[in-house]
């Protein structure tokens, strides 16, 4: 019953959905809008709560133990705590402006901080990545050097075609290989929402 | 008869119970690819169930290195380090999951410590059932730690300084991330290169798998994600599915090569077909 349940539900309301994207049905798009669509709604709410609860417990019980590093869990329960009294106690909720001031103030910055950390990330991958290990870690090489040229005033300046040519390595053998990519993952997307529409992948349910 | 007329038939046949798109386009083409597709799923699946022989799967290497990765992990006494990717339940996430599932069970054969991340909530209880099943199947129930399942924030970057802080704080010596994933996928992949994990990732992002092919040392390419359940399992229903999947390429295979030659000889049926309908 707890395999077989789920899945039944999976299928049904699977089913449902795809039967309201390709037929014009309008008692069957009012429920879906109505009922489907508010059940993913009210269950994500629970999954936040459940989701929170797992974070709480996590790092509460690091701070009872004293494990490594547990002044960092006292400052995520902290920084917890304050936000979700001001976020249910002010007037205005998340609206309220010192929620927001303080949200503001703090949240970006971290945000742009760790995004701004990837410029060398990248030089650092890129400086693994285009070493001439192999015939094509060089052809690599080639065409990222050919492409990067093509992308600066100084490469039309050495030699006048190299933009075109950068722009035909991008559109004509780029651009083929991502699309039979993408093809390849739509498949690949397609059939494994069959999968588990069916039942046929159930690893991530309960035994009976 | 030509083509618009015969749409205009079509349209005024079939539009009163046939959804139509913001081009008023009716999805036929969808609806004749999705009908294909089944009946073709549903004839491998029905062959998988009998004993004739279904081809065979080619070797992944990324696959082949999970439990090299783990073995790894076992020897050295540092942890796995299992992340799910930055979407919610999607297809690539329950591609994920079969991969979690089948690292579960290994880990808990080895008697090895994996962390276990997601990003959305929602993703947490089905990622922690799947972790907690393969302990129970592996008879050691009492050996499943719910702390080690994780969630850490939806917040994107709040999310990969969380991966980075746990991969050099536990020390992780295998980092798995199989799933969808945005800008972020570097951090992820050069922290782990950092602490010297080994390092194995697949995304359905195509814009993200070249930044994991020079930081990861496997990488599963493209579909590669998707067919990793059916690889892993050897199961011969799954792996029924992948025949369906590979018959639905060459269907549009076919159908490019079509259009390549109409298009070179003037004409639009087949783009029509394709734009119209």
């Amino acid at each position: 019953m707890r395999r077989t349940l789920p899945v039944a539900l999976t299928f049904i309301v699977g089913v449902t959905a795809m039967i309201n994207t390709y037929f014009v049905n309008p008692s069957l798009a009012a429920f879906c809008t109505r009922y489907l669509a508010r059940t993913s709604t009210v269950s994500s709410a629970w999954a936040v709560g459940l989701g929170t609860l797992n974070l709480m417990r996590i790092h509460i019980r690091r701070i009872n133990r004293r494990q490594d590093n547990w002044q960092y869990s006292v400052s995520l329960v902290v920084t917890y705590v304050i936000f979700l009294f001001l976020g249910v106690f002010l007037v205005g909720h998340q609206n309220n402006h010192f929620f927001q001031a303080f949200f503001n103030s703090i949240q970006p910055h971290l945000s742009s901080t760790m995004f701004s950390v990837l410029c060398f990330y990248i030089a650092s991958a890129a400086f693994r990545a285009f070493r001439m290990r192999s015939m094509e870690a060089t052809m690599m090489l080639l065409s990222a050097f050919i492409i990067m040229l093509g992308n600066v005033p100084i490469g039309a300046a050495i030699f006048p075609p190299m933009p075109q040519i950068s722009d035909w390595i991008m559109n004509q053998i780029n651009t083929s290989s991502l699309r039979a990519m993408s093809i390849g993952l739509s498949m690949g997307g397609i059939a494994q929402t069959m999968r588990n529409l069916v039942g046929i992948e159930r690893g991530h349910l309960a035994a009976e | 008869m030509d083509i618009a007329s015969l749409r205009e038939g079509l349209a005024s046949a079939l539009g009163g119970w046939l959804a139509t798109d913001a081009n008023n386009r009716l999805g036929l083409t969808t609806v004749v690819f999705v009908i294909y597709y089944a009946s073709c799923n549903a004839y491998w699946i029905f062959k998988a169930r009998g004993n004739s022989p279904l081809r065979k799967l080619r070797r992944i290497a990324g696959l082949d290195a999970i439990d090299e990765a783990i073995g790894r992990c076992t020897e050295m006494g540092r942890p796995v380090l299992y992340n799910l990717g930055m979407d919610g339940l999607s297809s690539s996430t329950f591609a994920s999951l079969a991969i979690l599932s089948y690292v579960a069970i290994r880990v808990v054969r080895y008697d090895t410590r994996m962390i276990t991340v997601t990003r959305y909530a929602s993703v947490l209880p089905v990622a922690e059932n799947t972790v907690r099943q393969s302990y129970v199947e592996g008879g050691k129930p009492d050996g499943f730690r719910i702390e080690d399942v994780r969630f850490l924030t939806s917040d994107q970057f709040g999310f990969a300084s969380g991966i980075l802080g746990i991969t050099v704080r536990e020390s992780v010596a295998a980092n798995l991330m199989f799933g969808y994933y945005y800008a972020e996928s570097l951090i992820f992949a050069e922290a782990g290169f950092e602490s010297g994990a080994i390092q194995i990732a697949g995304t359905n992002n195509n814009s993200q798998t070249p930044f994991f092919i020079p930081a990861c040392d496997y990488c599963l390419l493209g579909e590669e994600l998707f067919a990793a359940s059916a690889y892993l399992s050897k199961d011969r229903i799954r792996t029924a599915t992948l025949v369906a999947q590979d018959l639905g390429k060459l269907f549009i295979a076919v159908l490019m090569g079509l259009g390549v030659i109409f298009t070179t000889f003037g004409s639009n049926v087949i783009q029509n077909l394709m734009t119209l309908f």
